[in-house]
């Protein structure tokens, strides 16, 4: 009896972990990059008010942050500048972007224009899509049978707000300058985060928490629950964490053989589960492709 | 993903904190989520089907809603709602704080008529503009909100803002709150 309420005490005193794992849209299976080099790659030009050095030195900082946990082996690549396009690339070269909009669309873009509806002005016209009072947007591109993330971009809302990449005292109004107004990397660090797959967490105190405001620069470090989510999701040597209804292999191979029936493609064989979910996300990119 | 939240929405927040009432606050959200509508309307998701952009880079959802009631703007039988997001083949497109919705599905939507031939809109506020309408144990609707991945940011203050639809309201509570708010 004394050890179970020695046991009961010790679970009460232990937080419960607040972090929480992004999921597929549809099937609930929860996403993960496969493989521990995850590259990046700033756009050309970048675009912002921050001079592009200092922006790419911030960008270089964040990705920091989430490798130094030791427990982790989860690394990021630093790749060429990109072009200032967006979404998941059907051609098979993904790139995870970064880039600074500096107009929104809807200044730009002519009301019918068909990029509209198909949710594509942003890269056409080269433009903000996300509303206003977006200040960051991160899009992340998976297969729905494996949660395997094969594509992840940012994108920084500049029209509408102002990026400081300094040292200082909040900034008491948007003239203002030598001071913190929306910290670079404080976004930058939490955008990260839903780029490898993590969710918002109920801990007030992470990175990862909902919430943010002008001046802030707390989240430029990971807190205790981030660094837990990095560990469990990524651990040193183990595979990546893998939770909810993922598709059984079975499953992904009908979904592949639809997809051949329907494209006339040859078969590019079966293989075991891992590599089958590879090759359907492969096979579902050229399909995107084709529709294009 | 994060947003901020509108200047009279945080501000009505600010108002509401010494009440620390999910209700009230929630209700001063809906007041600035309804201003920005075309329609607010309640209704079943019947329907969901992905639509990739031109280039095949983006994949977005239409949202088919056939309509039990419009609480703003001209009634209609069924909407059509271009959903960021979605599902194409096997490869799935999160956009972190955009509204998520389900075949089946009951909801309560902030609509903004988006600037297309065809008639389309998109939820305001991203997920803040999403409500599901779900029993509670009296059987009573509630809409229940949903913040997954959206992130609020209240502009000039110093403080992380509350969810502003953090808790479940009662659909004829929220609906009063939406009509009150257009009169």
């Amino acid at each position: 009896m004394r050890a179970l309420l020695v046991a009961v005490l010790a679970l009460a005193a232990t937080p419960a972990a607040a972090w929480k794992q992004s999921t597929s849209s549809d099937t609930g299976v929860c996403l993960a990059w496969g493989e521990r080099a995850v590259g990046w790659s700033a756009a050309i030009p970048l675009g912002g008010q921050v001079p592009e050095e200092e922006a790419l030195e911030v960008f270089r900082r964040s990705f920091g942050v989430w490798e130094a946990e030791t427990c982790s082996d989860l690394r990021f690549v630093e790749g060429p500048r990109a072009e200032r396009s967006t979404g998941f690339d059907p051609k098979g070269a993904n790139t995870n972007v970064l880039v600074v909009r500096e107009r929104t669309c809807a200044d730009v873009v002519p009301d019918g224009d068909p990029c509209i509806s198909r949710r594509s002005c942003a890269d056409e016209y080269d433009c903000w899509e996300f509303g206003d009072g977006v200040i960051a947007m991160t899009t992340v591109t998976s297969s729905n049978c494996s949660g395997r993330i094969v594509d992840a971009d940012i994108e920084f809302n500049a029209a509408s707000f102002r990026f400081t990449a300094v040292d200082g005292p909040r900034c008491d109004d948007s003239g203002q300058s030598g001071c913190v107004e929306m910290d670079l990397q404080n976004t930058l660090v939490h955008e990260i985060g839903h780029m490898i797959g993590l969710d918002h967490s109920e801990d007030r105190n992470a990175t990862m928490f909902r919430t943010a405001s002008p001046g802030e620069t707390s989240k430029r470090a990971l807190a205790q629950d981030d660094r837990e989510a990095l560990c469990a999701v990524y651990p040193k040597g183990g595979p990546a964490r893998t939770c909810g209804p993922a598709a059984s292999p079975a499953e992904c191979e009908a979904r592949r053989q639809r997809y051949h029936s329907r494209s006339g493609c040859a078969s590019a064989g079966g293989g075991g589960g891992g590599a089958l979910l590879a090759v359907f996300v492969a096979e579902a990119s050229r399909r995107l492709r084709r529709r294009a | 993903m994060f947003a901020r939240l509108g200047w009279t929405t945080a501000l009505g927040a600010l108002a509401a904190a010494g009440a620390a009432s999910a209700t009230t606050m929630l209700a001063l959200s809906v007041d600035e989520l309804t201003q920005r509508s075309d329609r607010v309307v309640t209704g079943r998701v019947v329907a969901t089907e992905p639509r990739p952009s031109e280039d095949g880079r983006r994949i977005s959802t239409v949202v088919t809603l056939q309509i039990d009631e419009t609480w703003k703007g001209t009634p209609a039988e069924e909407v059509r709602i271009l959903a960021m997001g979605g599902t194409l083949d096997g490869i799935s497109q999160v956009v972190t704080g955009a509204a998520r919705f389900e075949e089946g599905e009951e909801v309560v939507v902030f609509l903004r008529r988006l600037r297309t031939e065809e008639a389309l809109f998109e939820v305001v506020g991203m997920a803040q503009g999403k409500l599901a309408v779900e029993r509670d144990t009296e059987g009573i609707p509630v809409a229940v909100p949903s913040l997954e991945g959206l992130s609020l940011v209240e502009p000039g203050k110093r403080e992380p803002a509350p969810a502003q639809l953090g808790g479940p309201i009662p659909v004829a509570a929220l609906q009063e709150r939406v009509r009150a708010s257009t009169r």
